[in-house]
């Protein structure tokens, strides 16, 4: 296990360089597929295909063929001179987030997928990894910061604690701001779950290394936002959907404040300037394309649309799911599924009010045909709890009926006789 | 297998100096043990043991493969795991007006948010805990893409205190291995008050 968990880590760690840039002043030429230029790079390509495979192999990955499939897909289409070069891979994973490391492994998380209203919108945020990717920034970084052997050197990890580890990188907005110091308190405190599996103390140790790693510059995402841009256009996509991918993101920001930011924005600085001037470019020129593809991706994302947001509860992720609820509900898209969700979150939340709104909520779900099950239940222990006795034990009684094998039958069953 | 428990040791003791936390072993012979006079509990086996916050944690082969967790007496508003979630972030703690469901939805939310992956519940149904009407239930979860899962035995008191007995172990080996015993201890739980002791 410690060997799976030092080549998952030695991944993951190499992923995380993936978010550090500097400006290159030389673009790599396309249909040139980056490789090692030193031994030291070497070193690090071996590294970090190693833990390449193991992430493969780790069970982080969605389990879905299919959607895997569809992601590379966009990225060769934006991408088709990096085709052969960039290996894509959709992993479990709340929040939003994409990176990409040196060797062309990209990890996209399944809560970026959430967030992306189409197949447009997808392509931006592939387009924007392509191009750190493209300017070699996060090599570039790596040798500035003379991490070679550092990297090399990290020990065991799991795709669970470099997550983790991201979100002690991302989380924070300056590194010499209070809640960065948080953000590694926080992680800290974390990696004491791990601890108990893995062993903490190379991690503590790695923290003060990746500690070093500083956000992107404005220049750099900049840049980014430029040539991923040009990609997804090359490609017929939608121009004006490049904004509304970061502005969403920005929405969900304000929303949540800074008591539980997103990882994403923490190496790369979101701005209104560069919203704006992706909305410029998205006005000024002329393109040939205004592909949405929004059908296409919601087949494919759609199945695991209720796992995802489940996984957002689940981090605690209360204000973030409101906002992208609200979102999705306008969308009109499996509106069973998402009050359901919606009454779940009020459910779990708890706060003043939140048991006739979770009431309210799934009620509304149950309206639609497709509801989960579960939504009777728990409309039950919502109803329980503000003393509707009465209405608690119907919805009891039609859960299990509508469920008969259902792992907590005779739980619910001693439930509708506390209610007699 | 004696050196590797010896590494384990080392690595929980170091451990717990950078944590910062003063887990301190001590052995828990077999026999019956009063759990800070709200209940007693009979264990078959030995046992190492300590505190962290607001649990106690035992095992046999070290928590990197199994270990036992016993929440005593918590009150509204307390948090599982406490010392492991983020700091500042909205966390789920316990309400007096839980049922069994919500509370093992505060049991596998937590677990989440320390790190862990894919915690499902996976059976459930009401038993006793001592003299409470009790809930026990199996789950599974995935630490560091491990696989682990997980019994649990929980009950509300009268004075609506959370009383909760979690046991996980690898998926592979572990988890069966002491399972048996883990379902004795459950069932040998006694929680009829004794008034000197609490």
């Amino acid at each position: 296990v410690s060997a799976c968990l030092r080549s998952i880590g030695v991944t993951l760690l190499a992923f995380i360089v993936i978010a550090c840039a500097t400006t290159v002043n030389e673009e790599s030429k396309p249909e040139e597929p980056l490789s090692p230029v030193s031994d030291k790079e070497a070193d690090l390509w071996l590294a970090m295909d190693r833990a390449e495979r193991d992430l493969v192999l780790s069970g982080q990955l969605v389990d879905d063929p299919a959607l895997q499939q569809y992601v590379r897909r966009v990225g060769c289409r934006i991408a088709p001179d990096y085709c052969d070069g960039i290996r894509i891979y959709v992993v479990e994973q709340p929040d939003f987030n994409a990176s990409m490391a040196p060797n062309g492994a990209m990890t996209v998380w399944s809560g970026l997928l959430l967030r992306c209203e189409n197949e447009a919108q997808l392509a931006t945020v592939l387009g924007h990894e392509i191009a750190h990717y493209q300017r070699r920034h996060s090599l570039q970084m790596w040798h500035n910061r003379h991490m070679a052997n550092n990297i090399i050197q990290v020990p065991s990890r799991t795709m669970s604690v470099l997550l983790n580890m991201l979100s002690i990188i991302h989380a924070p907005y300056s590194p010499h701001d209070a809640t960065w110091k948080a953000g590694i308190r926080d992680a800290l405190r974390i990696h004491r779950t791990g601890a108990a599996v893995t062993g903490g103390v190379e991690t503590l140790r790695t923290l003060g290394q990746l500690s070093l790693f500083p956000l992107f510059e404005r220049n750099q995402e900049r840049e980014a936002d430029r040539i991923g841009f040009e990609r997804m256009v090359s490609a017929y996509y939608d121009p004006t959907e490049a904004a509304k991918i970061w502005e969403g993101l920005l929405v969900e920001k304000e929303a949540v404040g800074s008591k539980d930011p997103l990882i994403f924005f923490a190496t790369h600085p979101p701005s209104e300037e560069r919203f704006q001037t992706l909305r410029m470019m998205a006005d000024d020129g002329k393109f040939a394309g205004n592909e949405r593809g929004t059908e296409r991706f919601v087949k494919v994302t759609a199945p695991h649309r209720g796992k995802w947001l489940e996984a957002e509860f689940k981090r605690g992720h209360y204000a973030r799911v409101q906002v992208l609820l609200n979102r999705l509900i306008v969308r009109g898209e499996k509106p069973a599924e998402l009050y359901y969700y919606q009454g779940e979150l009020y459910r779990r939340r708890g706060e003043k009010g939140d048991a006739e709104r979770a009431v309210h909520a799934y009620e509304k779900a149950l309206n639609y045909n497709e509801t989960p099950v579960e939504a009777y239940r728990n409309l039950a222990l919502v109803q329980w709890t503000l003393d509707h006795t009465a209405e608690a034990r119907s919805a009891f009684q039609r859960y299990l009926a509508l469920a008969p094998e259902a792992v907590d039958r005779t739980m619910v069953q001693s439930y509708i006789e506390q209610l007699q | 297998m004696k050196r590797y428990m010896a590494h384990t040791w080392v690595i929980l003791e170091v451990l717990a100096g950078i944590a910062g936390c003063s887990a301190h072993y001590a052995l828990v012979q077999p026999g019956t043990r009063d759990m800070d006079g709200f209940y007693r509990i009979h264990t078959p086996v030995a046992w190492s043991a300590y505190t962290q916050d607001n649990m106690e944690v035992w095992t046999i082969n070290g928590p990197l493969l199994e270990r036992l967790v016993f929440y005593k007496g918590v009150q509204p508003g307390a948090i599982l795991l406490q010392d492991l979630l983020p700091v500042g972030q909205e966390v789920p703690y316990y309400k007096a007006n839980m049922r069994a469901h919500d509370i093992i939805d505060l049991v596998l939310e937590s677990y989440e948010m320390a790190g862990s992956t894919h915690a499902t519940l996976q059976a459930l149904h009401p038993t006793s805990f001592g003299h409470w009407p009790g809930f026990h239930f199996e789950f599974d979860l995935s630490i560091d893409g491990l696989a682990y899962k997980g019994l649990g035995l929980g009950a509300i008191d009268e004075e609506h205190l959370l009383h909760l007995i979690l046991y996980i172990g690898t998926r592979e080996h572990y988890f069966n291995q002491h399972r048996e015993v883990i379902e004795y201890m459950f069932s040998s739980v006694d929680s009829r008050s004794e008034p000197e002791t609490r």
